[in-house]
């Protein structure tokens, strides 16, 4: 009878310590981006209505575009000037007409420029609402060329932008994950 | 004879008692009422011939036939008693062993569990929590990508040139024609591919040379 009580009291004190354990502390994370066997822990952030989940290999960012609500770099990719190169931005903007021509709009004013080339474009979906993605290229000042992908939604009357942005050849290393957060980003 | 049944029916009354308390098995209370019970049994029985007996006339047993395997019996009775019942001292740590548990300790067991294993569990996870994903939301970088760049002006260029033409005539007045799209003014002579305006080639030589320039004699 005591060796049992002892063992019953073990057991429960294993049970609830591990449970503790897995609730409190964290989701291992282990995505595709390079180093599948490396575990992350999933942090949140909340800024201007829009939640973030993002791994702890990415940290918080500002944004120097004043549409900017949030920003997030990946953390290997910040340089010295503490410039992010793997970003992830999410941006909203007001606009007039309708939101198919605004973001039309958008991108002819961006093809005109010749530092920026557009890859392709269209509609897709992500968590059950049509977005429009689109996939473009740029030379930055620094001569670095980045690619561009940007999903864009209509929210209370204003158009929404995630943007994904990395050098072109740490672009598709980085899609992954990149596509992991965006899924799981909440916007209100 | 109704004795040995009161004292039967005692010892099966002491049975039942320690057995109500807990001081003997169910196996031993089982096997020794059973034996007793017997016994009991016999006595009514031999009492009941007796009782027959003497209605038909017959003499009953003699009592002394039969108090010898009584006392015998009672000898064994006594040794198994003494054999398989042992009445606990106090301060018995078998005994206490034994001892069922009540609600109480159950209750008390209980909450011990609760509280070590709230404890254990909350503080293997506090040790394990990863506070910075709280408390770090300062800005570490800077994101210079955005949707809405700023891009250059589209603009048409519209410059107009002027290009002067000499007529063979030698007149010397150059005549002026202008065309968008040409930054630099050509003079057009001819073909218009020279620029010398004293005359190169094609026709537009103004000293009208017939396209080579040979010099005079």
């Amino acid at each position: 009878m005591k060796k049992i009580t002892i063992i019953g009291v073990l057991i429960i004190i294993a049970v609830i310590a591990v449970f503790g354990y897995i609730v409190v502390n964290d989701v291992q994370f282990n995505h595709g981006n390079g180093n599948s066997n490396q575990s992350v822990t999933m942090l949140t952030i909340s800024k201007g209505g829009v939640t973030i989940n993002y791994p702890s290999n990415w940290v918080i960012s500002q944004a120097t575009s004043n549409n900017s609500i949030i920003a997030i770099s990946k953390q290997s990719s910040v340089d010295k000037l503490e410039v992010g190169q793997v970003n992830i931005n999410v941006e909203k903007k007001e606009f007039t007409g309708s939101f198919q021509s605004f973001v039309n709009r958008t991108y002819t004013n961006i093809q005109a420029d010749g530092s920026f080339e557009l890859i392709s474009s269209g509609e897709i979906q992500i968590n059950n609402e049509k977005v429009l993605q689109y996939i473009y290229t740029s030379n930055t000042s620094s001569g670095v060329v980045k690619q561009h992908k940007a999903l864009w939604f209509e929210r209370n009357g204003m158009a929404y932008v995630i943007l994904y942005s990395a050098p072109i050849d740490k672009y598709e290393a980085n899609l992954a994950a990149a596509d992991y957060i965006i899924q799981h980003m909440k916007i209100n | 004879m109704s004795k040995d049944k009161d004292k039967l029916l005692e010892i099966l009354a002491s049975l039942e008692h320690d057995y109500s308390h807990g001081k003997i098995s169910r196996e031993k209370y089982i096997y020794f009422r059973s034996k007793y019970e017997d016994r009991l049994n016999a006595i009514d029985a031999r009492e009941a011939t007796n009782r027959i007996r003497s209605m038909q006339g017959k003499p009953s047993d003699s009592p002394k036939q039969i108090k010898k395997p009584i006392r015998n019996d009672k000898k064994v009775e006594e040794d198994l008693v003494q054999k398989y019942i042992v009445n606990p001292k106090k301060g018995d740590k078998k005994l206490k062993e034994k001892t069922p548990m009540d609600s109480t300790t159950f209750k008390l067991v209980a909450i011990l569990i609760l509280a070590v294993g709230f404890t254990v569990g909350a503080g293997f996870g506090v040790f394990n929590f990863d506070f910075d994903s709280f408390t770090n939301n300062t800005a570490s970088a800077i994101v210079t990508d955005t949707a809405f760049p700023e891009v250059k002006e589209v603009q048409v260029n519209t410059t107009t040139t002027t290009s002067e033409n000499y007529t063979s005539e030698g007149s010397g007045v150059p005549t002026q024609s202008s065309s968008s799209d040409d930054p630099t003014p050509t003079p057009s002579g001819g073909g218009g591919s020279s620029s010398d305006p004293t005359g190169g080639g094609g026709g537009s030589d103004p000293t009208g040379g017939g396209g080579s320039q040979t010099p005079t004699t």
